[in-house]
């Protein structure tokens, strides 16, 4: 794609120094700053006005709550990009720092009456420091062991949410405080809506920025080729445990607000399952991509709604779906290198040229 | 053949959009003849239909289309007849959100249904904003009668009751010189195993640590060596039917005679059969059944239940066939189907349901309810000869 | 700590553990052939326990059990079991070969789906825990007061002889180099003129095989089946596959029974709910200490 490759030539002038800076261009001007922006943006401002006119214009509960649980899988499936599409760890418990951020939450709202925005810092923490002293030791291995060490991780936080007294038990907590922001407080479905739309907004903006940078690059470099990447100078494993608290902190964060969202909060909620559910998202949305994860996270969870009709047939008509999806088209529906529209664009271009002046065949480009 | 991204993106959005066509407008009602929907009571039952309680949401379902029926061939609510729509909420609250917020869309007029405490409790706030009637089958962890909704009514007695009975039946019954009690970390099993803790302190009977199995569980050997270990002289198992099964069978295997009793959760006929021999001499507590009663009506319901459904009723079908009587009784009481008319008849309602009486208390929780302890004896639930209030 | 339950629970480890290791020998073999956690591997199992389970309610009168009627019941379980393995791995996994690992694992998980939902969905299995046709007698012998039944002997000897065989086709014979040698590099392995299809079919076949063995024995000793019992055992197949070194027969097999005994001594010391903690904190330092696993790992090194 013509942007990336304009990216990767970093003018002399201005040399990035610290690990988030995004590289600019030393040009300015209208044009310039148009020639900036990803062609994807106008889409995405046209899906983002629609989205902010869904409970009005759809005045239908299940529809606005179903749309606000794509939102909270989007959230969560930005966050495992870090990890899993950007710098290609396998990682089977993410649903570990969900639980981390939901049940921070909840135990201060409901022990000590804190308002919820308030503990969200606290649940980032929390979660951070999971992701630390789990990711430290472990990150050294194989992508494969890492799956199974990232599963335990995911068990062994359910288990204790479980089995302790002061997380509630099996029952979990309930009663968890609505979330009140400048004195407006969120009770209704289509409020939290809004807020879960804010924060898959903010998160896709953070992720696209943050891929942008010399963070993103470095773990791109990972992903594709470890060793080269240590010998070009990046330290692998510090990045890995960088992707790694990055993801950690996405779902801390949605957790926390899900906790307010639904009042009550389990530990079913919070086990493997769930992290399956945002591992599928991601892979078949497109490893790596960031309009694959949200696309992903729509498919997941629309598909299981929409199919109730088949009552209880509607997982297995789901579990074909997903078979189908992954077999015919394993990069994912929408990923990194694009939805490939432009190539189509160029090929039907070329045929057109093609017409009007005879050239040299060109074998393999567009060839089915 | 390559799938193109416009293929794919066009394939799924096609699939989905096909599937959302077809079914997001026709969630068709299930169960008894309805003519036009003017004169049909519509009734939404929020129940697991996939996941591991799809057995148990089967069973509460069943219940309730019986009941469905019989009032419907009786002319129905007030000249209506009910038709009922099953919804998934898969024991999760995210689902079971959904499944609420699906029925609501669909004009339900009351709600009767509901396994899982943890699912049921989101799920309360949006029928409470519905106005309608919210009957829960079988959930009835008291965090449900807290949230200060007027329109939660639980059928199932809970906890409290249960450790009664089952308090009863160790301290005067059994004599029991040392208890294990073992739950399966689900809300309820954990509550009634608490309460009876608590309900023995103080009495002759020592009570071991509470043991949580996790419910996918099969191989008790370690649980049995800590029995045994411990010295335990009875067993309290709180806990679902199937895991039931797997602990008498293996208990006995291991030539250990112990007198095992299970909460309601186990009584199904299901536990018989895959206890085999094992299951003789085991005993259970649970509000009076059908099967129990010498009423006509009781053992109408099981043989009716065995024609139409080819299986036992389970544990909590009777809760079902109750909850879907109780809101046609109040409906009838209250002279109108507004879902607030009858949520107020609710309230006031008293009868003689197939799980005891039925009637509420102002949380909404089960007044009237009647615990008794069976006994299988020769492949049979029975009545056991000597019962704790006697 | 109890001292008192300790060897008895270990004891009731290795039988458990027998089951983990039939399951774990399975997953592991496939994993090490194509690297990919097959998430599908527990309800292949599962289906095969319901599989069996039809045969012998079709067959068996009255509570006399007929051994006999286990046995070819058993032997074509097993087959069974093999042959849907091998059809998931024609109809789902080639196609994905060049695939990313991780999208094939997502194809894993929706065969596990239909699967389970398959099961759900047929009106003679159903969402019920079902009572296997044949129960086992419980005659046996006693060791220091517990009760220890021939039946389990049987079923641990079983499993011995199917995962002695696993190890001495995979170790000692010429397939089970070639099956080695696909493992290590596939491209390489074809230009040697070994047929990596064939290989990868058959490597498909003795793991469902080896499942549909466990499904067996493990529904006559338990006494009844669910259509979501695989998920749970295919998730602790796989750690106890890693935990003995992914890819080689004999480490999953220790790791399979390293998992029961964990398992069991951790419900006798701390508690059934903590068992798994336990048995997941153990596999965090076993790979902690030993990154590649107990018995070290056979699978060739990502270039």
């Amino acid at each position: 794609m013509p942007r990336e490759s304009e990216d990767l030539a970093v003018p002399s002038e201005i040399a990035p120094t610290a690990l988030w800076d995004v590289e600019q261009h030393a040009a300015s001007g209208l044009n310039a700053a148009l020639s900036r922006v990803h062609p994807g943006l106008p889409v995405a401002l046209v899906a983002l006005g629609l989205a902010a006119f869904l409970p009005p214009l759809v005045q239908n509960t299940y529809v606005v709550s179903v749309a606000m649980q794509v939102e909270i899988l989007m959230c969560l499936a930005l966050g495992l990009n870090f990890v899993v599409g950007l710098c290609g760890m396998l990682d089977l418990g993410f649903a570990a720092f969900f639980a981390i951020g939901s049940y921070t939450t909840g135990l201060l709202s409901v022990d000590l009456h804190w308002p919820i925005l308030a503990t969200v810092p606290l649940a980032v923490v929390a979660s951070l420091i999971g992701a630390v002293f789990i990711g430290t030791p472990t990150l050294r291995l194989r992508s494969d062991y890492l799956a199974v060490i990232t599963l335990g991780f995911g068990e062994i936080i359910q288990n204790i949410v479980t089995n302790l007294n002061q997380t509630g038990g099996p029952e979990g907590i309930s009663g968890i405080a609505p979330l009140s922001v400048a004195g407006l407080t969120v009770t209704s479905t289509a409020g939290y809506f809004y807020v879960f739309l804010v924060l898959t907004v903010l998160f896709t903006w953070v992720s696209y920025r943050v891929r942008r940078s010399r963070l993103g690059r470095a773990w791109l470099a990972i992903r594709e080729d470890e060793d080269t990447a240590q010998a070009m100078g990046i330290k692998v494993h510090r990045f890995k445990l960088y992707a790694y608290m990055a993801g950690s902190v996405y779902g801390s964060i949605t957790g926390s607000l899900y906790g307010a969202a639904f009042i009550a909060i389990a530990p079913p909620s919070f086990g493997f399952n769930e992290s399956l559910l945002v591992v599928m998202a991601v892979a078949m949305g497109g490893i790596g991509s960031i309009w694959g994860a949200l696309l992903g996270a729509g498919v997941v969870i629309a598909s299981p709604e929409i199919f109730r009709q088949f009552a209880s047939a509607r997982l297995l008509v789901f579990g074909f779906l997903l078979v189908l999806i992954m077999v015919l088209r394993p990069q994912g529906i929408w990923p990194e290198t694009g939805l490939g529209l432009e190539r189509r664009a160029r090929s039907v271009a070329r045929s057109v040229r093609g017409f009007a002046r005879p050239s040299t065949r060109r074998s393999g480009e567009g060839a089915p | 053949m390559r799938i193109t991204s416009t293929t794919c993106l066009s394939g799924v959005a096609g699939v989905l959009l096909a599937a959302a066509l077809v079914g997001v407008p026709s969630a068709a009602p299930v169960a008894s003849a309805s003519t036009g929907s003017s004169s049909t009571y519509l009734v939404g039952v929020s129940e697991p239909v996939t996941g591991a309680e799809a057995q148990a949401g089967t069973e509460i379902y069943d219940g309730e289309l019986l009941a469905a029926d019989k009032i419907n061939a009786a002319g129905g609510v007030l000249a209506h007849k009910i038709a009922l729509v099953e919804e998934d909420d898969a024991c999760d609250p995210q689902t079971s959100v959904n499944a609420a917020n699906k029925l609501v869309s669909l004009g339900v007029q009351a709600m009767v249904g509901g396994y899982c405490s943890s699912a049921a409790q989101p799920a309360e706030a949006i029928y409470a904003r519905a106005g309608i009637p919210n009957i829960q089958a079988a959930a009835n962890s008291s965090t449900l009668t807290e949230g200060g909704y007027h329109n939660v009514f639980l059928i199932d007695p809970g906890g409290p009751l249960q450790a009664q009975e089952a308090v009863g039946l160790f301290t005067k019954v059994l004599k029991v010189k040392t208890l294990f009690i073992a739950d399966d970390q689900s809300t309820y099993a954990v509550n009634v195993a608490q309460l009876t803790a608590k309900g023995l302190a103080g009495t002759s009977v020592k009570v071991l640590p509470v043991e949580a199995v996790p419910s996918t569980d099969q191989d008790f050997s370690s649980v049995i060596e800590t029995v045994r270990a411990d010295n335990a002289t009875a067993i309290y198992w709180t806990g679902y039917f199937a895991q039931a099964a797997e602990f008498v069978r293996q208990l006995r295997t291991d030539g250990i005679t112990i007198p095992f009793v299970c909460a309601d959760g186990s009584v199904d006929p299901t536990f018989i059969k895959d206890a085999g021999t094992a299951a003789n001499g085991t005993y259970a507590t649970i509000a009076v059944l059908s099967s129990f009663l010498t009423g006509s009506s009781a053992k109408a319901f099981d043989s009716a239940y065995a024609s139409k459904f080819h299986a036992q009723p389970g544990p909590y079908s009777a809760y079902g066939y109750d909850g879907v009587y109780a809101l046609a009784d109040a409906a009838k009481a209250a002279g109108s189907l507004s879902p607030a008319k009858v949520i107020k008849a609710l309230h006031s309602l008293k009868f003689a349901g197939l799980t005891g009486e039925v009637s509420f208390a102002a949380n909404g929780s089960r007044l009237g309810a009647h615990f008794v302890v069976l006994e299988v004896i020769g492949g049979q639930y029975k009545l056991a000869p000597q019962q704790p209030t006697m | 700590m109890t001292w008192t339950v300790v060897v008895p629970d270990i004891v009731a480890g290795l039988f458990l553990g027998a089951f983990l290791a039939l399951v774990a020998v399975g997953y592991s073999m496939v994993y090490g052939i194509l690297r990919l956690i097959n998430f599908a591997h527990g309800d292949f199992y599962m289906l095969a326990a319901f599989v069996s389970y039809s045969l012998l309610a079709a067959v068996t009168v009255g509570t006399k059990i007929n051994w006999g009627n286990v046995v070819w019941v058993g032997i074509v379980t097993m087959i069974a079991g093999g042959v849907l393995a091998m059809s998931v791995e024609r109809l789902v996994y080639r196609p994905m070969r060049r695939a990313a690992v991780l999208s094939v694992m997502i194809a894993a998980l929706g065969v596990s789906q239909v699967l389970e939902n398959g099961v759900l969905n047929i009106p003679a299995w159903g969402s019920n825990y079902l009572p296997y046709p044949v129960t086992p007698p419980s005659t046996g012998f006693n060791v220091d007061g517990v009760h220890y039944t021939w039946t389990q002997v049987v079923i641990v000897a079983i499993a011995v002889v199917l995962v002695t065989a696993a190890w001495w086709i995979v170790n000692r014979t010429m397939l089970g180099t070639a099956m080695r040698a696909v493992a290590q590099d596939r491209a390489a392995a074809t230009l040697m003129g070994i047929n990596t299809d064939r290989i990868i079919s058959l490597v498909f076949f003795i793991g469902g095989a080896l499942a549909g063995a466990a499904a067996v024995t493990s529904s006559l000793y338990y006494g009844q089946i669910n259509y979501l019992e695989g998920f749970s055992l295919g998730l602790q197949a796989f750690t106890a596959a890693v935990m003995g070194g992914i890819g080689n027969v004999a480490g999953a097999a220790v790791g399979g029974l390293l998992l029961g005994i964990l398992e069991s001594v951790g419900t006798g010391q701390f508690g059934a709910q903590w068992a798994l903690l336990f048995a997941f904190v153990a596999l965090v330092l076993t790979l902690w200490l030993r990154p590649t696993g107990l018995l070290g790992e056979r699978v060739a090194q990502r270039v």
